[in-house]
C-alpha cells in the first residue's frame, strides 16, 4: 500500500469519525467505523480495527 | 495583629490580675511580652497555633489540632473521602452482580468488561478486532491463550450472514466453520448479525465435541456440567458465509476462573 493509498484511507475513515451521530448507537466504537467503512468504501486491503489502531490516531472503544 | 478583651483571670492570692487579651497575629509578628495580663492568649492564623502568657512568656498551648485547615472542611473532606469509597464499593458489587447474571443467563444483554470479583475471577480479551472478513473466506486461527481457566466464554459481533465460529478441541487441533458444536449454541451458520456491542452473540466453549453416545447440550445447564479442563493451545476461527459482502467481526473472549 502507498502512501496515497494510506492517507485515502485514512481520510475516509476519519469522515466517518467525524460524521457520526448517536442515532442508533450512543458512541462510535471500532466494530463500527470499520462496518460502516465497509458498506461505504472499497475495502480490498481489508483493513481491520488492528490497521486502524496501528497506523491512525483514531482511538475508539473495541 | 487584632486584640480583644476575653475574660477575667483570679490570680494565686484571689484578686484579679487583669482582663486577659486575646491577641490575632501571624506566627512572624513579635508577640508582645509588655503589659500583657497572664493568660492572654496568642493565635496564629497562618499556622492554627495558640499560646498562652504566663506571666513572663508566651507558652504553646498543648490541645490544639494540629492539622491544617478547620474542622469543617477536615470533616467534609473524610466524608467525601468515604462516600467516594463507598461509590466505588456499590460499583464492584455491581459488576459482580451483571457477572453472575451473564454468566446464568440472566442478563443476555451485556457482556461485562472485568478483570476481579472476590471468588471468581473474570477477564475480557478483544481476541479479534473488528477484522474483515472476504465474502466466503474467513479469519484464519486465532489463538484463545488457554491457560487454566474454568470456563471460556467468546462474545461475538458481526454485520453480515450467515456466519460460523469454531475452535480446536482437545482431538482436533485445527478447527474449520464446518463444525461449530464445541460451543453452545453451535456456532455453525448464524444467521443473525450482532452490530451493537451490547448485544453480541455468545458461546460457551465446551473443550470437545459432543458426537455419538455423547449427545449435544440442550441448553446452558447441561453445557456448563459437561465442562471439562479446557486444552491448551485453543484456537477459534470465524468464516463469513455471505456471497458477496465483506463482513466485520468481533471476539471477545471472556476468561473465568472460579
Amino acid at each position: 500500500m502507498d502512501n496515497q493509498r494510506k492517507q485515502e484511507i485514512i481520510n475516509n475513515l476519519q469522515n466517518i469519525v467525524d460524521n457520526f451521530e448517536p442515532t442508533e448507537e450512543p458512541e462510535l466504537t471500532m466494530f463500527g467505523l470499520i462496518s460502516r467503512y465497509n458498506s461505504q468504501h472499497d475495502n480490498p486491503e481489508l483493513i481491520g480495527g488492528d490497521w486502524v489502531e496501528e497506523n491512525t490516531d483514531i482511538d475508539l472503544p473495541k | 495583629m487584632n486584640r480583644n478583651n476575653w475574660e477575667i483571670v483570679i490570680d494565686t492570692d484571689g484578686k484579679p490580675s487583669g482582663y486577659p487579651l486575646s491577641f490575632i497575629g501571624l506566627s512572624t509578628d513579635t508577640k508582645p511580652t509588655t503589659g500583657v495580663p497572664k493568660g492572654s492568649r496568642f493565635t496564629e492564623i497562618d499556622t492554627s497555633t495558640i499560646y498562652h502568657f504566663n506571666g513572663s512568656s508566651w507558652v504553646k498551648f498543648n490541645h490544639q489540632v494540629t492539622q491544617s485547615g478547620s474542622i469543617d472542611a477536615q470533616l467534609e473532606g473524610t466524608l467525601a473521602e468515604s462516600l467516594a469509597t463507598i461509590e466505588k464499593q456499590n460499583k464492584v458489587i455491581a459488576k459482580i452482580d451483571s457477572i453472575y447474571d451473564w454468566i446464568d443467563g440472566t442478563d443476555t444483554t451485556s457482556a461485562p468488561n472485568f478483570t476481579q470479583s472476590g471468588s471468581i475471577v473474570s477477564t475480557v480479551e478483544t481476541i479479534i478486532n473488528s477484522q474483515s472478513v472476504a465474502a466466503g473466506g474467513d479469519t484464519g486461527l486465532i489463538d484463545l491463550g488457554i491457560t487454566d481457566e474454568s470456563e471460556i466464554w467468546l462474545s461475538v459481533n458481526v454485520d453480515k450472514q450467515p456466519w460460523s465460529i469454531a475452535a480446536s478441541t482437545l482431538t482436533a487441533p485445527s478447527p474449520s466453520g464446518g463444525i461449530g458444536r464445541m460451543l453452545y449454541p453451535d456456532g455453525k451458520d448464524n444467521t443473525t448479525t450482532y452490530t451493537d456491542p451490547q448485544l453480541s452473540a455468545k458461546f460457551l466453549y465446551l473443550g470437545f465435541l459432543p458426537y455419538g453416545e455423547l449427545e449435544e447440550p440442550v441448553n446452558i445447564v447441561e453445557a456448563r456440567s459437561m465442562l471439562i479442563s479446557l486444552p491448551e493451545n485453543v484456537k477459534v476461527i470465524v468464516v463469513n458465509g455471505h456471497a458477496e459482502d465483506i463482513m466485520t467481526v468481533t471476539v471477545k473472549a471472556i476468561k473465568v476462573w472460579r
